[in-house]
């Protein structure tokens, strides 16, 4: 039995790559506007970048000033017109009228003091959760800003914050890989779980590897997605999902995407054709872009041909996008282009039809 | 890999140039006697510590930062107790000790590898005369020697192990190589055990020493003293047993350090000083932060923050600035350039270092870095530069002290460099 | 500019024996004690070493260890006029010999990189069947993976293919550097990427010829270390980081200079095809690995034999000829040319023979001078030879010589005949205590250990190891106990003095130990009698060869 020729396996259908945007600076987040016209992003020189989808050709338009080190996070408002966008030195802003002329809608300048780790809306669109370097964790109203609850002095750091849809609860996940569950109103501590694996401490350094919560099926499930961290210096991981029983916080299912000398999950988003895509950092210089069946363990398609993937998103069309990093990014600090000039890394944003779009024409 | 780096390469010359001097003496303890001014400066009571942060800290995310610019990173820099200076917001302890520290911000060397640059930076990269150079902590213990307490001249606490490390010493012989303090912790077998009676102990010691000098007697000197030499700083350890036991520390002490290695191990090095160690190295390692170099430093510089602050405070509560001069390096910094897993890569080219205390200028910024950071704008310095300036902070002329290898006399800073006035009193 | 290191090569006598005409004139002992002597001209020489001198001296040489007070009596009550040659003779087909040997080759080849049981089988066959040098090395180049007494040697290239550390690379480069270090007494690691900076001889040509050779080759894994080549088809090209311009090579080896690479058709590479199911590689037609071990490991390469003549020079006279022992380059001469040259010459006539050439070296008066210089006149430099150098002890000699010393061998061992190897084995504890004398008295890995460099970390075991400390206490058979019965003290610090530091005690020996055991009875006597014996274990003169 063991010449018998194994029966022919139909390779699953695989994301096509339609076509690829330059940005002449690294990019932290990317996400498509509610109405699908306008791509947008976020990274290291603290502009909010648009590329305009209904153009001939996608081109990249005027960009939104106002932030300041880097945008660390963006979202968009389910159902609405607003951008939310975090920066690391503390600014919370909306933008109002991204897809055609910009205009803040609310801003914060010290939402927090310093960097905004995290930043999550509620399924409703109507409140988002912020939480800091200060420790300050903070549930504004999406349509005025106004702070509506606040939980301050979290005993740790936090990385990664979300808000369940019912608005009820919202949750935190630190530098030590412990979620915590807090009660709204009030902001009371109800429970705490540690995430095993999700932190490394050595040579005076921890490391988190607890780096993106996201609700999803309702508020059935949470996602606990980063890695597990095997080191300092390069900070490589075990890039590494976990998803959650809410309100039980119990692991019901946990996929690994990589060896130890990976990284980490840096952005995930679940596609309406039923997979989770999910992209990766790696080390060095390789990262994933991988797709994923619900309660799977392994990716049905995987691709390290992009360098170190910050971030994805999925439009409404199916299409999505992925923002990487320039090849050869990585080790060469020193080198400068023919002109002699010390140029910074870029992004590249690539933009795929999901798998099996040759038989279904794309819409748009 | 390139092989034109390690200690061996120059260890093989040096006993080469050993050779061709026509007998230095006993191979590898060429140099082992004390200089002619020894008495001269074993009444110079002024002391160095270094804080060695393994891999290279970034300039931009401590003392140089380039806030909001291409090449800033995500961080706030905070201003200082010194009017127009500004620092990263990762120092917020540090920003208020700025009127007793000096900051040269022009630091331009050569090497980006961290196998050949730690040892050239530590080694003040002499011009290469043939011979592999003594480590600034045995060329301390080879030029100052040790302080009246005895106490061996060169300690290091770094994490993981210890041991004597003999290559330290370059040309100038194991003898003034570190006495390693793996995680602060003693060298073992420090403890008499109770099986053997002080009196019992001096007993034999005093036996081997009889037995020695006859031994030695119209024998090459060197084996015998190289060898009495490891007994007599055993037997001088022994009498600091205290220092390594940290039952006695403060709970306030212990808080104000920090319960991490940096803490714990610069807590240490405050005791050694204050014991009368000459030269007290303390390394931090993991500094290599070429991936997710920003919350590697939120994560590091704290503690950097903390326990160097409560270094500084408790030298000049105890008048120890006046005789202690403490440096705070690595071996280079780290490239302006961003990379892809959000870290930064190897930079030689426009770094950091900051000193306090003995002979130091306080509340002195030196140089200027180019608006984005990635290059030196004013007169840059060199690692020689430096070596020159704290020689001369503790009272060397590092223009006329000189080091014989054999017959071979050779500078103990770079000739080509001098000491930077700026930075001195 | 001078040419790349085959023109130093060419400089230098032919080794292979052919010029010297006059080769059986004398023993080579005596033309060494010739040649030393005419060259040191003025320099004081000590008085020839006493038997006692000379028989510690010569047994840690060739048993790695000091003789035992049984030994000890029986050579110095000997009275015939040739007891030091009989000695040295029965020394060199002694049991101890193969074991110092495997140790000492060893710590010089391996430098502390790791230890290996094949590797170990292998050098003690070499040295249990005294193979010529020349056949040892080529074992370690070209391994045979067949032979199961050699395939051990192997280890010698395995143990340089390791990683250590997840982001280093395996270190090829420093394997190629340690070849010419270890078999030809070049180091050009300096020179991989320019020609080197200050040694004009050492050109980068000459580490990239030697250096594809290494990259051409893996270590095979498996149970016992082995190496597999691939198919080489093209010379080496190779830029100076200095001049960037771009240049080939074909194979270069020290001191033979190119060998052309030869090629074959596709299919036809190999003279025994590689069968993976046999596990076997194959043999190349053309394999770089045999064709450097056929250039470098013969008498016709003048710096394969120099380069061990040296070295073993260095063994028994505490220093090199050349010195760095891998430095040899035209800038860094020789200290005695026409010695190095003979030295050479006859150990390739008489077939790399180490046994024999230790057995001379042994008997020259040179080696069997005193240590010490009586008079007033200032010592003379250590390469006059004319007064013998102290030398440093391996761990590995320490180590049986402590058993030897503290009597702690004879405690052990129930009259058998058993090697000291062999009681140690079954030992529990001496094998413990064997480990951490081995990592408390060596230098670190890749040091070589060439220098006397004691430390503090020695010095601390030696004081407070609670195992060291039971050897010195009194326990049944071992010395301490044997004299504590001993009543007289003359008597007792013979017997004391004999056991540690292989000689009688001097008159000033004696005094020591009556005052310290004065009015001492009892546990007191007994507890200073095993301070005695510490004292002089922790002594200079214990822990040198001297």
């Amino acid at each position: 039995m063991a010449d018998a020729p194994k029966p022919t396996e139909k390779k699953p259908p695989e994301p096509r790559e339609l076509f690829k945007l330059d940005c002449d600076r690294q990019l932290m987040v990317a996400r498509f506007t509610a109405c699908g016209r306008m791509l947008v992003a976020g990274g290291y020189d603290a502009s909010i970048r648009r590329w305009d989808l209904c153009a001939e050709q996608t081109v990249e338009v005027d960009r939104v000033e106002g932030h300041h080190g880097w945008i660390s996070w963006l979202e968009v408002q389910p159902g609405g017109d607003l951008v939310f966008s975090a920066d690391t030195w503390g600014r919370l802003q909306a933008t109002r009228g991204i897809a055609g002329t910009p205009e803040i809608a609310w801003h914060h300048e010290q939402a927090h003091d310093g960097w905004i780790r995290s930043l999550s809306v509620s399924d409703d669109g109507q409140a988002l959760v912020t939480a800091g370097r200060d420790g300050a964790v903070r549930v504004w109203s999406a349509v005025d800003g106004r702070l509506l609850h606040e939980v301050k002095d979290h005993p740790s750091e936090v990385f990664a914050v979300a808000i369940h849809p019912a608005k009820q609860a919202i949750v935190t996940g630190d530098l030590f890989g412990v979620l915590r569950r807090f009660e709204l109103p009030g902001g009371k501590c109800v429970g705490e779980t540690t995430l095993a694996g999700m932190h490394f401490y050595k040579r005076i350094q921890d490391v988190g590897g607890l780096r993106l919560l996201r609700f999803h099926d309702k508020g059935r499930t949470l996602i606990c997605a980063g890695g597990e961290p095997q080191a300092t210096g390069r900070s490589i991981a075990i890039p590494t999902i976990h998803w959650l029983d809410w309100p039980k916080c119990r692991i019901a299912h946990t996929a690994r995407l990589g060896a130890k000398n990976h990284g980490f999950v840096f952005d995930l988003a679940w596609h309406p054709d039923g997979f989770w895509a999910v992209v990766t950092s790696g080390q060095p210089g390789s990262g994933q872009f991988l797709l994923l069946k619900p309660g799977q363990e392994k990716p049905f398609f995987n691709s390290t041909k992009m360098s170190n993937c910050h971030s994805l998103a999925v439009h409404g069309d199916g299409r999505i996008v992925v923002t990487a990093s320039n090849r050869n990014s990585q080790g060469n600090g020193a080198v400068r282009d023919k002109q002699g000039n010390y140029v910074a890394n870029f992004s590249p944003l690539h933009v795929f039809a999901p798998p099996g779009s040759e038989e279904k024409p794309v819409a748009g | 890999m390139n092989h034109c780096r390690s200690w061996e390469h120059g260890w093989s010359r040096r006993r080469m140039l050993g050779a061709v001097a026509g007998g230095a003496g006993v191979a590898g303890l060429g140099g082992i006697l004390q200089p002619a001014a020894a008495e001269e400066m074993a009444r110079n009571d002024k002391q160095i510590l270094l804080i060695w942060l393994d891999g290279g800290m970034s300039q931009l995310e401590s003392w140089d930062p380039k806030p909001n610019t291409p090449f800033g990173g995500p961080f706030r820099s905070i201003p200082t107790t010194l009017p127009g200076i500004h620092v990263s917001e990762l120092m917020p302890k540090l920003s208020r000790q700025m009127k007793r520290l000096a900051v040269v911000r022009s630091m331009k060397t050569e090497d980006a590898n961290h196998s050949s640059g730690v040892p050239k930076i530590l080694r003040g990269q002499p011009r290469n005369r043939g011979v592999t150079y003594p480590y600034l902590g045995s060329a301390v213990a080879k030029l100052m020697g040790p302080t009246e307490s005895g106490l061996p001249p060169y300690v290091w606490v770094k994490p993981g192990n210890g041991g004597f490390i003999a290559k330290h010493a370059g040309f100038l012989g194991a003898k003034y190589g570190a006495l390693a303090l793996g995680d602060g912790k003693p060298p073992a077998n420090l403890v008499r055990p109770d099986s053997i009676s002080a009196a019992a102990d001096a007993a034999r010691q005093e036996l081997r020493r009889k037995f020695n000098r006859q031994f030695a007697d119209r024998r090459r000197a060197n084996f015998n003293e190289a060898n009495s030499y490891v007994y007599d700083v055993a037997g001088t350890l022994m009498k600091h047993v205290e220092l390594f036991d940290e039952a006695k520390l403060s709970e306030k002490d212990r808080r104000r350090y920090g319960t991490h290695d940096l803490g714990r191990h610069a807590l240490l090095a405050r005791r050694l000083i204050e014991a009368g160690v000459r030269f007290v190295q303390v390394t931090s390692y993991g500094w290599d932060t070429h991936g997710d170099n920003f919350n590697s430093h939120a994560s590091r510089m704290p503690k950097v923050d903390q326990s160097v602050t409560a270094l500084i405070e408790d030298l000049y509560d105890r008048g120890l600035d006046e005789r202690v001069l403490v440096v705070m390096m690595a071996e280079f910094g780290r490239t302006p350039r961003i990379n892809g897993s959000v870290g930064r890569d190897h930079w030689p080219n426009a770094w950091s270092v900051a000193m306090a205390g003995c002979g130091i200028r306080p509340g002195t910024v030196v140089g200027e870095t180019l608006p984005d950071g990635t290059d030196v704008k004013t007169t840059p310095y060199d690692i020689g530069h430096m070596f020159h300036t704290w020689f001369s902070a503790v009272g060397l002329d590092s223009a006329e002290a000189e080091y014989m290898n054999g017959t071979q006399p050779l500078p103990i800073a770079h000739d080509d460099m001098h000491k930077v006035d700026e930075l001195l009193i | 500019m001078r040419q790349p290191l085959v023109l130093l090569v060419a400089c230098l006598a032919a080794a292979d024996g052919s010029n010297l005409v006059q080769a059986a004139e004398a023993p080579l002992h005596q033309v060494i004690d010739r040649l030393v002597e005419s060259r040191a001209g003025k320099q004081p020489l000590a008085p020839m070493s006493d038997d006692a001198e000379f028989l510690r001296r010569v047994m840690l040489d060739l048993a790695g260890r000091i003789p035992t007070v049984a030994e000890a009596r029986r050579f110095l009550g000997e009275t015939a006029a040739d007891k030091r040659f009989t000695l040295i003779d029965s020394l060199l087909s002694g049991d101890d010999y193969p074991r110092r040997m495997q140790e000492l080759f060893h710590v010089m080849l391996m430098e502390r990189r790791g230890e290996h049981a094949e590797w170990t089988k292998f050098l003690r066959y070499a040295f249990n069947q005294n193979l010529p040098w020349d056949r040892v090395a080529r074992a370690m180049l070209s391994p045979d993976a067949t032979d199961e007494n050699l395939r051990g040697a192997a280890y010698f290239l395995t143990a340089r293919l390791t990683k250590e550390g997840a982001m280093a690379p395996v270190d090829v480069p420093g394997l190629t550097r340690d070849v010419g270090r270890l078999m030809a007494g070049v180091d050009f690691g300096c020179a991989q990427c320019h020609d080197h900076v200050s040694i004009e001889d050492y050109k980068q040509v000459d580490f990239q010829g030697l250096h594809m050779i290494f990259e051409n080759m893996q270590s095979r894994g498996g149970e016992f270390p082995a190496v597999t080549e691939k198919v080489m088809t093209k010379p080496r090209e190779f830029k100076s980081v200095f001049t960037r311009d771009p240049r080939t090579t074909p194979l270069r080896i020290p001191g033979a200079g190119d060998v052309s690479i030869r090629t074959f058709p596709k299919g036809e590479e190999y003279l025994v095809a590689p069968d993976r199911k046999a596990k076997r590689t194959g043999v190349l037609k053309f394999s770089p690995l045999r064709e450097l071990a056929g250039g470098l490991a013969t008498g016709k390469n003048p710096l394969f034999a120099r380069n061990i003549v040296n070295r073993l020079w260095f063994v028994m006279m505490g220093r090199g000829l050349v010195e760095p022992l891998d430095l040899f380059h035209s800038a860094n001469p020789p200290t005695h040319p026409e010695l190095l040259d003979r030295l050479a010459g006859e150990f390739v006539l008489h077939k790399f023979d180490i046994k024999w050439l230790l057995g001379q070296l042994a008997r020259t008066r040179c080696y069997q001078r005193s240590s010490r210089l009586p008079g007033d006149q200032p010592l003379p430099p250590r390469s006059s030879y004319t007064v013998a150098n102290q030398k440093r002890l391996s761990a590995e000699q320490l180590f049986w010589s402590t058993l030897v010393a503290t009597g702690e061998i004879d405690r052990v061992k129930p009259a058998t005949d058993d090697t000291l190897e062999k009681v140690v084995a079954r030992t529990e504890s001496l094998v413990e205590l064997q480990k951490q004398f081995l990592k408390t008295f060596s230098n670190p890995p890749k040091e070589p250990e060439v220098d006397f460099a004691p430390t503090v970390k020695g010095a601390l075991y030696l004081m407070h190891d609670q195992a060291v400390l039971e050897l010195v206490k009194p326990r049944p058979g071992n010395l301490v106990t044997k004299l504590a019965a001993e009543p007289d003290t003359g008597k007792l610090s013979e017997a004391l003095f004999l056991a540690v530091v292989s000689r009688g005690p001097t008159t000033a020996d004696v005094q020591v130990v009556a005052k310290l055991l004065e009015n001492k009875t009892g546990a007191a006597r007994i507890e200073a009698i095993g301070q005695l014996a510490w004292a002089l274990l922790a002594s200079t003169e214990f822990c040198l060869n001297h």
